[in-house]
């Protein structure tokens, strides 16, 4: 059986709000994506509206398996399912989001990635650990394709940006330690809520283009 | 000296010219207009056909292209469009 987080006493409730409001930050994000990529048609926006929709289900099955935890906390083969469908969400989340920064084309190469990752997360001895590292890379890799965008743009949203995804590099760099230590878990909800606070001020900030227009 | 502009601002460019036209253009036209390639405005050409942004009509024998309600969807749309993609650093 997989060892799931810690949750302090003090938080539970506080958590699974977070999470619905983290999955309506995430459905907002990939809403108005995709409303770009029907106007555009361009691959980006579509890339980053699918990520932001996965992000978005599995924000809601995190909340989920908190509300419920009886269901699976004594059944090793639901709460092992339930896990590889979140951290599977999760991944396919972004694996989208950096072949969307990496302008790749190739379909086959997500899916080679995707299933060689997965299975590593899985085969590994705390698969939750390996997740949060593994994600805490990509989102790495994030947070330098924006600051190397923003060095040749100079766009000041583009800072915001920047900054949100920073803010989930360190949650989920605390995340790591979730296993063993219950403040971690309370750390990360906190990170994350101000990183999609800095994402949603972000759109709201692009709405008013849409307004105008 | 002028930056490079990228394909948003490249097909906003041509579709701009289009539709200063009355909505429909020779092929000949946009070459000047757009400070393109010929290649690179046939890629281009190639790819606001595909979605469907502009189509191609016959005008007293000669190919034209038209703009569509799509593409003029985009032009109108297209400060939101571009706001959007340079903030959340997709271009």
């Amino acid at each position: 059986m997989f060892q799931l987080y810690q949750v302090p006493s003090w938080f539970k409730g506080y958590d699974i709000s977070l999470e619905i409001l983290f999955a309506i930050c995430c459905f907002l994000i990939a809403y108005y994506s995709l409303r770009i990529y029907r106007i555009a048609k361009q691959r980006e926006p579509f890339l980053l509206g699918i990520s932001f929709a996965l992000f978005c289900m599995a924000y809601i099955m995190q909340a989920v398996m908190n509300v419920f935890p009886h269901v699976y906390s004594n059944n090793w083969i639901m709460s092992d399912m339930f896990l590889m469908l979140l951290i599977g969400l999760f991944l396919a989340g972004l694996l989208s989001l950096a072949f969307m920064f990496s302008h790749s084309n190739s379909s086959g190469l997500y899916i080679v990635m995707y299933l060689s990752i997965g299975i590593g997360i899985f085969m590994s001895i705390l698969p939750l650990m390996t997740f949060y590292i593994i994600s805490s890379l990509f989102i790495l890799y994030f947070v330098i394709s924006c600051i190397f965008s923003y060095m040749k743009t100079k766009k000041e949203n583009l800072l915001f940006t920047t900054v949100a995804f920073f803010l989930m590099l360190v949650g989920k760099v605390l995340g790591t330690f979730t296993f063993s230590h219950a403040l971690s878990y309370a750390a990360y909800h906190a990170l994350t809520f101000l990183a999609f606070v800095i994402f949603i001020i972000n759109l709201l900030l692009v709405l008013r283009y849409e307004k105008k227009a | 000296m002028k930056r490079k502009r990228d394909r948003l601002e490249v097909i906003y460019d041509i579709l701009s010219t289009i539709s200063a036209k009355s909505g429909t253009i020779k092929p000949t036209h946009i070459l000047y207009k757009s400070n393109l390639s010929h290649s690179m405005m046939e890629e281009y050409m190639e790819e606001l056909l595909e979605k469907g942004f502009i189509e191609q009509a016959e005008h007293k024998g000669s190919r034209t292209y038209v703009i569509t309600p799509k593409g003029l969807e985009y032009l109108q749309k297209y400060k939101f469009i571009k706001e959007f993609v340079e903030s959340f650093g997709l271009n």
